[in-house]
């Protein structure tokens, strides 16, 4: 997903939750910040590189692609952008090494993204923010793995886009794939920009949904496809129904972790509180536009009736570089929860059997783990 | 899964199948055709040594260059014509099955070419070239012949599920 939902929209959703105007801003600035935070951008500002929850292309380009190198990518990809849907999936006649690549595929509603949400219970804003873009993520990205894996990721000719009709029919239109980075998308005419084939099994190329392209992350797209994993099954995706589960499953989580709803379970989204607007999101869903970040920032602030400040990605750097204890800090709450889910998933990656996100060892007597506790609890106490 | 839906996927994989095997016919089509060029312009004595009596190609060279073309024409016409069918219908374009004779043609030539040089090789005839050039040409003949043979079945698939679904509509 891209700014416009991961920002603006997560806003509106925990604004919608019940969450006042300065925490909703605290959650969406974390929300989209899971973006942006890479490694070159945590040794700008003296953090641990081991927080980064994001690749620039740049870092990609530059990544090893050695066991060490792809076991960091999949640990950031995995666990932030492509959460495994079911790690202990069962496949007749493959290999382990195929097993363990096609149990890293990203779905909805999988056990982790429920521990996604438990764990940024009784936590930060920043935790919050961070479970949010990972449970938007799960609906834009299903179907993609977190790992570079041709023999899932890829994509062929038969790619069609589901061009609606003013009768309210759709018409299959070939998708147009082409690999200058430099051009936009044109929706218009069909035509998208998409990762470069490579051969290799395990090029950076096929990383997530590189083959598909943006397509994934623009709210209006619908496509049918047929992924490699799928066996020539073909995969209707249909974004504006997924982002509206999305939107409406943030709301409920959000509910559960500000303590409205006692738990939070699978498949459950919250539609009352959508109702009211129901017809205006699906309206900006729907609408055949690259980015819909003036229509989010119009109908968040339609919301709350309060400005809502663009993205500043410097905003709370310097905060964090001339803190003495910069656990404390807005950032240094962002990098404890990134680090808290990136160690969940991981070892829940490592557990199921694959070491496609290396080794994990849950430490019980890690000062880590008493900080992440010790927070908690003063947070429970202001509250 | 649907029994519409393992039908289509069965379609869809065999389409596939057709897109990249025409691919490779139109390639081996073309190959063919350079591969007799270069041998006719390397070692053009033992080319023609081996297709006519000296005093033949001697006398009527021009003739037999023309014989040569239009047999390397039609040769290469019927790979690529069997090719392009297949990729056609791999792309879900409709096609007439008599590429598919064409296909099956080709690959019992080339399975027949195979065979006489093995069996060539077996009766002890006096061979020019060296074993290993013999193994590498049968193993290409086979190797034809077995991607041709796959690319037919996978066209007489298609029609087979085809008609399946439109039985079960």
């Amino acid at each position: 997903m891209q700014k416009d939902f991961h920002y603006y929209a997560t806003y509106c959703a925990a604004y919608l939750a019940g969450y006042t105007h300065e925490e909703s801003m605290d959650i969406c600035y974390s929300a989209q910040f899971v973006d942006l935070c890479s490694e070159t951008l945590l040794r700008k500002i003296k953090g641990p590189e081991e927080a980064a929850t994001t690749q620039l292309q740049i870092e990609m380009v530059e990544a090893r692609t050695d066991v060490a190198g792809l076991r960091n990518i999949t640990r950031i990809w995995s666990s932030f952008h492509f959460l495994p849907y079911d790690l202990y999936a069962e496949k007749k006649k493959v290999s382990k090494r195929y097993l363990n690549k096609f149990r890293l595929i990203c779905d909805t509603n999988s056990d982790l993204l429920v521990e996604t949400v438990k764990l940024a219970k009784d936590s930060s804003l920043q935790a919050a923010g961070v479970a949010m873009h990972v449970l938007a993520d799960t609906w834009a990205h299903r179907y993609f793995a977190g790992t570079p894996s041709l023999v899932i990721n890829n994509t062929d000719y038969y790619f069609y886009e589901l061009v609606p009709a003013e009768d309210g029919s759709f018409t299959e239109r070939p998708v147009q794939f082409k690999h200058n980075p430099s051009a936009p998308d044109d929706p218009e005419k069909g035509i998208y920009i998409n990762s470069l084939y490579q051969s290799n099994e395990k090029s950076i190329m096929n990383l997530g949904h590189g083959r598909a392209g943006h397509l994934p992350d623009y709210s209006f797209a619908r496509y049918k496809y047929l992924p490699a994993w799928g066996n020539y099954c073909e995969i209707v995706k249909d974004n504006p129904s997924d982002y509206m589960h999305a939107f409406c499953q943030m709301i409920y989580a959000l509910k559960y972790l500000r303590g409205v709803n006692e738990s939070f379970e699978k498949n459950v989204y919250d539609t009352d509180a959508v109702r009211p607007w129901e017809d205006e999101i699906k309206a900006m869903l729907g609408k055949r536009q690259l980015d819909a970040c003036e229509d989010w920032l119009k109908f968040a602030e339609k919301l709350s009736g309060r400005e809502v400040a663009d993205f500043d990605i410097e905003k709370y750097q310097s905060e964090y570089t001339e803190a003495a204890v910069k656990d404390e800090t807005y950032l240094g709450r962002f990098i404890t929860a990134a680090l808290a889910q990136k160690n969940m998933v991981t070892y829940s990656i490592f557990k199921s059997g694959s070491k496609l996100a290396g080794e994990s060892i849950v430490n019980k007597k890690s000062p880590f783990i008493d900080k992440l506790s010790e927070a908690a609890k003063k947070r429970r106490e202001e509250r | 899964m649907d029994q519409d839906e393992i039908i289509r996927s069965r379609i869809r994989k065999h389409r596939n199948t057709l897109n990249i095997l025409g691919t490779g016919t139109m390639a081996l089509g073309i190959w063919n055709v350079i591969k007799f060029i270069i041998g006719l312009i390397s070692t053009p004595k033992e080319i023609l040594d081996e297709l006519f009596a000296e005093q033949i190609y001697t006398d009527n060279m021009m003739l037999l260059i023309l014989i040569l073309i239009v047999l390397l024409g039609g040769s290469m016409a019927l790979y690529l014509y069997a090719g392009d069918r297949a990729r056609a219908e791999g792309r879900g374009k409709k096609r007439r099955s008599f590429y598919i004779g064409v296909v099956f043609l080709l690959s019992l030539m080339h399975t027949l070419s195979a065979l006489y040089i093995v069996i060539t090789l077996l009766s002890g005839y006096d061979i020019r070239e060296s074993v290993l050039s013999i193994i590498v040409a049968v193993i290409v003949d086979m190797t034809a012949a077995i991607t041709l043979a796959e690319m037919g079945w996978s066209a007489v698939m298609i029609r087979k599920y085809q008609r399946m679904a439109i039985t079960e509509k």
